[in-house]
């Protein structure tokens, strides 16, 4: 029976996956008549193979299923997504006993009247008139609308009005096969006797007493006792049901497993037959009944012959019949022509694994023998060497063949996920899948299936919003999820868009707080695409409440372990209101990868290709070379700099500043690697060639050493460590969440710095290119060096009538000896003041991301201006250095001194302006905190911090300055605190819908002058008004 | 301590009742690891060191395609370090179907331990030997540790957990 029972369940589960996949289309498409007909086909089968294996719960539900649908074909029900919901609903408890039947080979128990109950109600419902009125079926029989009611006599002239189950169930007994549905239906119900065989022939009863005759003579044959299979009575009764109810698949499923020997032959069965024949014609007296069953075995006589005769051919033939259970099988054995050739077989994946390895072993064995024959020369043993490898190189290649599966075969299940979560969730979504017979490996197809689903099940959950919350956001009401699978250079893409919500920052950032992933220093210094990574994080789920659907806890950082586990990344980008797009990286295969060989210290180490985005060498004449920052390695690689870090070091053969001397005196080697969206240089003593490796686990003794994957047998037989990346970036921050938070800041500041702005580039003191906004210069000047003065240790020049200070950039600068010398003139009210600078060297509009920061005095930080790395100075710092003896002095009379710890909350998105107000606030005496958004600083307030005054950005993504300012003013702690706007936007319908929603003032951004009077004017009105 | 002849330590037991051992040396110390323990004696191999593993781990060879972990036993026991040119060889053991393989100074004979001889480990004996020691075989003028590889390799894996 084993073998029986395994094959169903192998194929049931194939045909429920399938009917899964079908129905979900069938509910878009109700008039899709092909659909319906192959799941009615489909479902009909499972019932008809349980039906004879003695699997009563798992017929009785197919059965009721099979009712609606045949509903559904008839045309007397339509589709709808109730009824569908239903019918999955009932597949689903098919896999559930399905499941256990396969843990425990029998049914599990369980009482399934309710689900059956509900199906017939869809039929009661119908049959009653198709009536709306729920609940009120029997009633509305009798009133139902005459004319509905004849058009149901005039279809169905045999069932009128109201059948019970029993009725229903002869009609379904009655009804022909699948195979000729179509035009059966009548000739079925038109012949003499309009009986089913299976009554005429005396039903089950008959059955089971001519299967014990039966048996009985069969086995005391001498000719024939030898061929029998064991329990031959039970075969044969489940055989006499298949026939009598005419299921032809059973028939020929349980014929074959009659015969358990060779030499079967036509003379065998002629006897077999005469002698059931003898049993039937003593049993039934209906003689046509019995001539008609008599007929029906022929059918068995070729499957008995072919199969006695496979046992003649060994038992390979037996093998090969056995399904793959679990795995998902190759393709599927064609039962339905029995004469024809198969062109396909099952074979155990247990097998094709075995296989693999094998040749994974005779790869490295050849790779062994060319490094040999390689190294001594040209010998008699290259030519037949050139061939084994040859043939070696297909065999591995057919054999991974065998193990590819088309990547939708992990996607069946995702339609009816999607379908079943926008019922539940009241949503509109729709699912776009592209690419899905793209191939790979089976093993990586088995380890991405769930954290796919995983992720699909997210976008519809979380991703896409309710019908009416997209409408109100300009959207269409359907979502829509795009799944799209492709090749690129041996790895396999997988993208999961939606255009949902995208990934809520504010709310991420709060939550996070709470669950301490952060703290709320650390949420403060954190752009967008960081935090939204944080999704990443152990133990977060974006839902806000726990849903049937997803919040138990499994996470992003399960679906990203999972991909890095097969050596895969996974990315993401979210655009908050607009969707997010997931996009996985992965290998096409596990076993055999090419890696990159390296040297660290003299040993050899191994870098999977699939990490290594380049390399680079350095030295002191290259164009590429090896800088610091303060200790800290970086190389400047075209349009970015990219953090180092040094193999010897993290591997314990060097010290830091071992490795750091070394690169600043020899060539080295970086091999560029990537790990998410992180990119870094890893700096190697040596680079040899490629080689294709088979990655082997480390023993359990080394797993907790999380910079190797693996380890391997090179061609020379020496054995290596595999790196890995991920672990390598791991060490060399302090977790691998900093490591991609440095990266997302400076993604971050490129994309709150959209906008480009214009930028003065000058050099001064040394090679260094250094810049300013343009908007902070008022004019260029070039004077005459011979009328710079000197006083008091500060250099002068008279310009326009007054005396204007020079300052140069740093000390290490000095003003040019003879001839002309150029200097930046800052405006600042009534002050002004000359930068001196060696040249002036462009005007570049430019992205301005200020990638490293700098604690130097003077200077805001780094950033790539035009290929270079460029200084960007702090010109409030420099004002302050002008005017240090005076300024403030003087300004307390004009612009009122803030009282000592005045408090400023300062919310601007943009970094830049941060940097550059933060010290000028600073220098005027006031004490600021610093939001990067409004939801932020909203925080702030919630944490009960007070401030004095606030000034805030306008433009910001998520929550705009005026959005802000009404929700400040709205009520709540800090609803009297003054609010200045500071904005580019300085329109008058600005600044009236500025004071509108509660600005008290708005000044333009590069006004500061303006900026500390409005502050001095706000603060005071406000301590009048105290 | 009595011993049923049967079960002896859970080692098995030849028909003369002894329980046989391959004598292995570290130093003057000898110890013994149950002969069908034993998968494999090599001579010295070229080992591949891993880096930021436990000092004790000397790191992996090949043994005819398989990837084998080496330990350092005198390393692990806390013997004095072995001089850089001094041989060494290779006892290769399995533990959980992964093989090890045990560097040791020599590999001595086998060696067949009487019940009768059999003593529990002496309060005195170094933490370190105790814990990796299932009991001491007195020999003719020598006393024999009988090394628990389970626990020895299950602690190396605990210690790194």
């Amino acid at each position: 029976m084993d073998d029986l029972l395994n094959e169903f369940l192998t194929e049931t589960a194939e045909s429920i996956d399938e009917v899964d996949v079908q129905l979900v289309q069938l509910e878009q498409d109700p008039n899709n008549k092909s659909v319906l007909d192959n799941i009615f086909r489909l479902v009909h089968t499972i019932k008809g193979t349980c039906g004879f294996l003695g699997l009563p719960r798992l017929e009785s539900v197919a059965h009721a299923a099979e009712n609606v649908l045949g509903q559904f074909r008839d045309g007397n029900i339509d589709v709808t997504a109730h009824s569908v919901t239903i019918i999955l609903e009932s597949l689903d408890r098919i896999k559930e006993i399905l499941e256990g039947l396969e843990a425990m080979e029998e049914e599990p128990t369980g009482d399934d009247s309710e689900l059956i109950a509900k199906l017939d109600a869809i039929i009661l419902d119908a049959e009653s008139g198709g009536s709306d009125a729920a609940g009120a079926v029997v009633e509305v029989v009798e009133e139902a609308p005459a004319a509905a009611a004849v058009e149901q006599t005039l279809e169905r002239d045999l069932r009128p009005g109201e059948v019970t189950l029993e009725e229903l169930e002869a009609a379904f007994n009655a009804a022909p096969g699948p195979e000729d549905a179509d035009d059966g239906a009548d000739a079925g119900l038109s012949t003499s006797d309009n009986r089913p065989l299976f009554d005429r022939m005396g039903g089950d009863d008959v059955a089971s007493v001519a299967a014990q005759m039966a048996a009985t003579r069969l086995e005391a044959n001498s000719a024939l006792k030898s061929f029998w299979a064991e329990n031959l009575k039970d075969k044969l009764y489940g055989l006499f049901i298949s026939v009598l109810k005419e299921q032809d698949d059973s028939i020929e499923v349980i014929a074959k497993s009659l015969v358990i020997k060779e030499g079967f032959v036509d003379a065998n069965f002629d006897q077999m037959i005469e002698m059931i024949g003898s049993v039937f014609g003593e049993l039934v007296s209906d003689g046509d009944a019995v001539n008609d069953v008599m007929m029906s075995f022929e059918l068995c006589r070729d499957v008995m012959l072919e199969t006695s005769a496979g046992f003649g051919a060994g038992a390979t033939s037996k093998e090969v019949a056995v399904a793959a259970v679990g795995g998902a099988p190759a393709q599927k054995v064609d039962n339905s022509g029995g004469s024809k050739a198969t062109q396909s077989i099952r074979v155990n994946v247990e097998l094709l694994e075995d296989l693999m390895n094998m040749v994974s072993e005779l790869v490295l064995t050849r790779n062994q023998l060319m490094q040999m024959v390689r190294n001594s020369g040209d010998t008699e043993f290259s030519v037949p060497l050139q061939r084994l490898s040859q043939c070696t190189s297909e065999l591995q290649e057919g054999i991974m063949k065998t193990r590819m599966q088309p990547i939708g075969n992990a996607w069946n299940k995702l339609p009816r996920i999607v379908r079943d979560l926008a019922v539940e969730l009241d949503k509109n979504i729709d699912l776009v899948m592209k690419g899905a017979e793209t191939e790979l490996d089976r093993q990586v197809l088995e380890l991405i299936k769930d954290p796919l689903t995983h992720m699909v099940r997210n976008s519809a959950d979380h991703g896409i919003e309710p019908p009416a919350e997209r409408l109100a956001a300009g959207k269409v009401e359907k979502g829509t999820i795009h799944l799209n699978a492709y090749h690129e250079g041996g790895h396999i893409i997988i993208e999961i868009a939606d255009d949902g919500r995208g990934i809520p920052v504010a709310k991420l950032k709060a939550k996070a707080i709470e669950k301490g992933l952060i703290t709320e220093a650390e949420a403060e210094q954190m752009s967008d695409a960081q935090v939204q990574r944080l999704i990443f994080h152990p133990g977060f789920s974006t839902a806000q409440k726990i849903t049937n659907v997803s919040g138990r806890g499994v996470g992003m950082d399960v679906v990203r372990s999972n991909i890095e586990k097969i050596g895969g990344t996974i990315d993401m980008t979210s655009v908050e209101g607009s969707g997010t797009t997931m996009s996985i990286k992965i290998p096409l295969t596990l076993a055999i990868v090419s890696a990159l060989i390296v040297e660290a210290h003299k040993e050899r180490f191994a870098i999977p290709q699939i990490s290594v985005l380049e390399l680079v060498r350095t030295s002191q004449n290259s164009e590429y070379q090896i800088e610091h920052i303060k200790s800290a390695p970086v190389l400047r690689l075209r349009n970015r700099l990219l953090p180092l870090v040094y193999l010897n070091e993290i591997l314990d053969f060097a010290s830091h500043e071992e490795s750091g001397k070394r690169s600043r005196e020899k060539e080295e080697f970086i091999v560029v690697a990537q790990v998410g969206t992180f990119t870094f240089g890893i700096v190697v003593d040596a680079v040899f060639d490629t080689e294709e490796i088979v990655v082997k686990p480390v023993a359990p003794i080394l797993k907790d050493l999380q910079i190797y994957s693996g380890n391997t047998i090179l061609g020379d037989g020496s054995v290596i460590m595999i790196l890995d990346p991920n672990g390598i970036a791991n060490e060399c921050h302090a977790s691998n969440d900093d490591a991609e938070a440095d990266e997302a800041e400076a993604q971050a500041v490129a994309i709150t710095q959209d906008e480009n702005e214009t930028m003065l580039v000058f050099r001064a003191g040394n090679r260094n290119q250094k810049a300013v906004p343009l908007a902070l210069v008022s004019r260029l000047e070039d004077f005459d060096v011979s009328k710079i003065e000197e006083a008091d240790g500060k250099y002068m020049i008279q310009y326009r009538g007054s005396l204007m200070p020079l300052v140069l950039v740093n000390d290490n600068c000095k003003l040019a000896e003879e001839g002309r010398q150029a200097v930046l003139v800052f405006a600042d009210g009534d002050r002004v003041m000359g930068l001196a600078v060696d040249e002036i060297l462009d005007i570049v509009e430019d992205k301005l991301d200020v990638e490293i920061s700098s604690d130097t005095v003077g200077f805001i930080g780094s950033a790539i201006i035009e290929d270079k790395a460029t200084e960007i100075i702090d010109v409030a710092h420099y004002l302050g250095k002008a005017f240090a003896d005076r300024t403030w002095s003087r300004d307390q009379n004009l612009i009122a001194a803030p009282v000592q710890g005045t408090k400023i909350l300062l919310v601007d998105d943009s970094s830049f302006f941060r940097n550059m107000l933060k010290p000028l606030l600073q220098a005027a005496g006031y004490k600021v905190t610093t939001a990067v958004h409004a939801q932020e600083a909203l925080q702030y307030r919630d944490q009960g911090m007070k401030f004095d005054l606030i000034i805030s950005d306008i433009e910001m993504p998520g929550m705009s300055g005026f959005d802000f300012a009404s929700q400040v003013k709205a009520g709540g702690e800090w609803a009297n605190i003054p609010l200045i706007a500071l904005s580019n936007r300085s329109s008058d319908k600005d600044l009236s819908k500025g004071r509108e929603v509660g600005f008290n003032d708005y000044v333009a951004k590069f006004d500061r002058d303006a900026l500390l009077q409005s502050l001095s004017q706000q603060l005071r009105l406000r301590g009048d008004v105290a | 301590m009595s011993l049923d002849n049967q079960n002896l330590l859970g080692f098995d037991v030849t028909s003369s009742g002894t329980v046989e051992f391959v004598t292995v040396h570290l130093g003057d110390q000898l110890l013994g690891i149950p002969v069908l323990a034993v998968h494999d004696v090599l001579r010295s191999q070229n080992i591949t060191p891993i880096p930021l593993s436990q000092d004790s781990i000397a790191g992996v060879l090949n043994l005819r395609g398989k990837i084998v972990t080496a330990i350092d036993l005198r390393k692990h026991l806390g013997f004095n370090e072995r001089a850089g040119d001094d041989s060494y060889m290779c006892v290769v053991i399995e533990h959980r179907n992964e093989p090890y393989s045990f560097l040791i100074d020599k590999v001595g004979e086998v060696i067949a331990g009487k019940a009768s001889a059999y003593d529990t480990n002496p309060v005195t004996m170094h933490d370190r030997l105790r814990e990796v020691s299932s009991g001491i075989f007195r020999l003719d003028g020598k006393l024999l540790i009988v090394l628990d590889v389970e626990h020895l390799l299950d602690n190396q894996l605990s210690s790194v957990a």
